[in-house]
């Protein structure tokens, strides 16, 4: 019988590296079986009848004795809370997270680029400042932050919060400085000779070059901003998302009739748009976020 | 208004007009995010420290919640907290995350850098706990923690003796188990965190340099030693860095886990300080009490902007950064 490729070149390798590879081998197994579990009983729970969660072993993997199969034709009429249904909740989510990510990485795209490509008095004092506030900490100033938004009226108002996120000073600007730092200048220079404007060039030239990285930020990002339920909780709380929903769900459930297994399904299915976003992207992430020192 | 003619006409001797032209395309890319930063950022943080000083109902001068922050450190403050506790338990969990998960996380993602077998796999496996928020992470934990789920049950018949709180309400409805159960699910989680940037760090070595490394006789810890980590090392301080300088601000999920009343010992400093601002904007009162989160904040700051310069000059000096 033919020795699998893997395995005959396992074997070449030196006893001590073999010890390695198995020791961690196990420990991957062990982790695996630790991150898997709660998504497999999650899954489970869904066709849990309302008296198998008072079961003494409730919270094993084990197939229901009994299992039924309304809760995912239910889903959508049953996860609600507080007058927010299944679909208002998604529509919150899908606006909240595009707009927020839409004006960060915007921002923090304007402000990388025009720093890292260009000579201008002030560039410095930005690039200090950058790095001033990713490295220095300062904290308590969330209710200071929430007394502004107050008198800005911007506290549930979306039309207004959306100023609150188009902030430049954060990862993705350092991310994307290296990025547009990267980039050659004879791209720009030959452009600008061609007799293109700055706005050309950033939008046919820089951006285009720069687009794997954008792509793989806002999708790193988007997991982060689809599960925020703080933001909510404190600045929208009329314009509860999914993440909110999660939240509030087992403490203020009306209609349901198998409560827990509509949380779980709810759980499950907010989880798809992020696993698809970032299983479709996930080559352009492993190769695009570079994160380099920060100097000054 | 008078025009300084000297500057103005030096400045326009200075920079030709293609020159002033970038400047302001410059200046019009760069305004949003400056006067955003400047409203929501320096107002806030200079905002934050007159109203530590401020009385909130007549905004006189005072050192009040300096006092209180005070009583909260050698006792309990006016919500019943014992701040030094907060940050204790905010430093022991940054230590478990920073010491020993991430450099455990480094290893493994090192390892699986190397494809072991059936790495793929893993490493989808391994993006599961970011891809999960904290409220499903929360409630999916929650269940597998409860009085009958599966891990008091093992551990009950391997004889592990459980208090009444905890065989009744679960691990987090007793102070026991609470905050140790915690202490473990960081580690779980923390060993797959920063698996993809830290991947994307290690594919950049060039080749010829792990070749160069294999044809010297390096093994395979040598090239990770000598090599991978001092190639991976910028990227590997920086998020070492920004870890830093949330160690205050992390709640480690404390608010979800403990439906926002951080009972049963499940509140750190991070959680504390999100737990002040959710209650003010629960307030109806005339008068907000913003004086004291704010007084908390500055003394928060003050202890950790030391920590943090003299923890990146650690970070500097530990590895010699390598540029490729």
């Amino acid at each position: 019988m033919k020795t699998p490729q893997a395995l005959q070149k396992f074997r070449r390798k030196p006893t001590s590296e073999k010890v390695t590879l198995c020791l961690f081998f196990v420990f991957f197994v062990l982790m695996a079986f630790i991150y898997i579990y709660p998504i497999l009983f999650c899954f489970l729970s869904t066709f849990k009848t309302n008296e198998d969660f008072y079961d003494a072993q409730s919270g094993f993997l084990i197939w229901p004795a009994h299992p039924q199969f309304d809760t995912w034709s239910h889903i959508f009429e049953e996860f609600t809370f507080g007058g927010f249904n299944f679909w208002t909740m998604l529509w919150n989510s899908i606006w909240f997270t595009v707009l927020k990510l839409f004006c960060t990485t915007a921002c923090s795209m304007m402000l990388a680029y025009a720093v890292a490509r260009y000579r201008f008095p002030g560039r410095g004092l930005l690039y200090a400042t950058a790095i001033f506030v990713q490295t220095i900490p300062i904290f308590g100033s969330g209710s200071t932050a929430y007394k502004l938004f107050d008198a800005l009226n911007m506290v549930n108002n979306p039309a207004l919060f959306w100023i609150a996120w188009c902030s430049g000073f954060d990862m993705t600007f350092i991310i994307l400085h290296g990025v547009f730092k990267g980039i050659s200048k004879s791209y720009s220079e030959s452009a600008k000779i061609d007799g293109a404007s700055n706005i050309r060039i950033l939008f046919s030239i820089m951006i285009p070059l720069a687009a794997p990285t954008i792509i793989a930020l806002l999708v790193t990002d988007s997991i982060g901003v689809w599960n925020d339920y703080a933001t909510i909780q404190i600045y929208l709380r009329d314009y509860a998302t999914i993440a909110y929903g999660l939240y509030c769900f087992p403490n203020e459930v009306q209609y349901a009739t198998n409560p827990n297994a509509v949380y779980y399904a709810a759980m499950l299915i907010s989880m798809l748009p992020v696993a698809i976003l970032y299983a479709c992207n996930q080559k352009i992430i492993m190769t695009n976020i570079t994160v380099g020192g920060l100097k000054g | 208004m008078t025009i300084i003619k000297g500057e103005s006409s030096s400045f326009f001797r200075k920079y030709s007009k293609l020159e002033r032209k970038d400047f302001l395309f410059c200046y019009l890319l760069v305004l949003i995010p400056v006067v955003q930063f400047l409203i929501f950022w320096v107002y806030v943080n200079l905002d934050n420290i007159l109203l530590a000083f401020r009385e909130d109902w007549t905004g006189a001068f005072t050192f009040r919640h300096f006092e209180e922050v005070w009583a909260g450190i050698i006792g309990k403050d006016v919500y019943g907290f014992n701040l030094l506790e907060l940050i204790g338990k905010s430093v022991l969990l940054w230590c478990l995350s920073n010491l020993i998960v991430f450099p455990i996380s480094i290893a493994t993602t090192y390892v699986l850098y190397r494809r072991v077998w059936g790495h793929y796999a893993f490493r989808v496996i391994y993006t599961i706990p970011s891809l999960v928020g904290g409220v499903i992470w929360v409630g999916l934990t929650k269940i597998v923690c409860e009085w009958n789920g599966p891990i008091i049950s093992a551990l009950s018949s391997m004889g592990v003796h459980f208090d009444y709180a905890a065989s009744t309400q679960g691990l987090f409805g007793s102070y026991s188990t609470a905050f140790p159960t915690i202490f473990i699910l960081s580690f779980v989680l923390g060993i797959a965190g920063g698996n993809v940037i830290i991947t994307g760090a290690f594919s950049r070595t060039p080749a010829d340099l792990i070749d160069a490394g294999k044809l010297d006789g390096l093994g395979f810890w040598g090239t990770f030693w000598h090599i991978e980590l001092p190639c991976a090392w910028p990227t590997i301080s920086t998020l070492m860095t920004v870890s830093l300088c949330s160690i205050f601000v992390a709640d480690s999920n404390f608010f979800l886990y403990s439906n926002g009343t951080g009972a049963y010992g499940l509140a750190n400093m991070g959680y504390y300080l999100y737990s002040l601002t959710f209650r003010i904007s629960q307030s109806t009162a005339l008068v907000r009490p913003y004086g004291y989160p704010a007084a908390i904040g500055i003394c928060v700051t003050l202890i950790s902007v030391p920590v943090v310069l003299l923890g990146r000059k650690l970070l500097d000096k530990i590895m010699e950064t390598v540029e490729i």
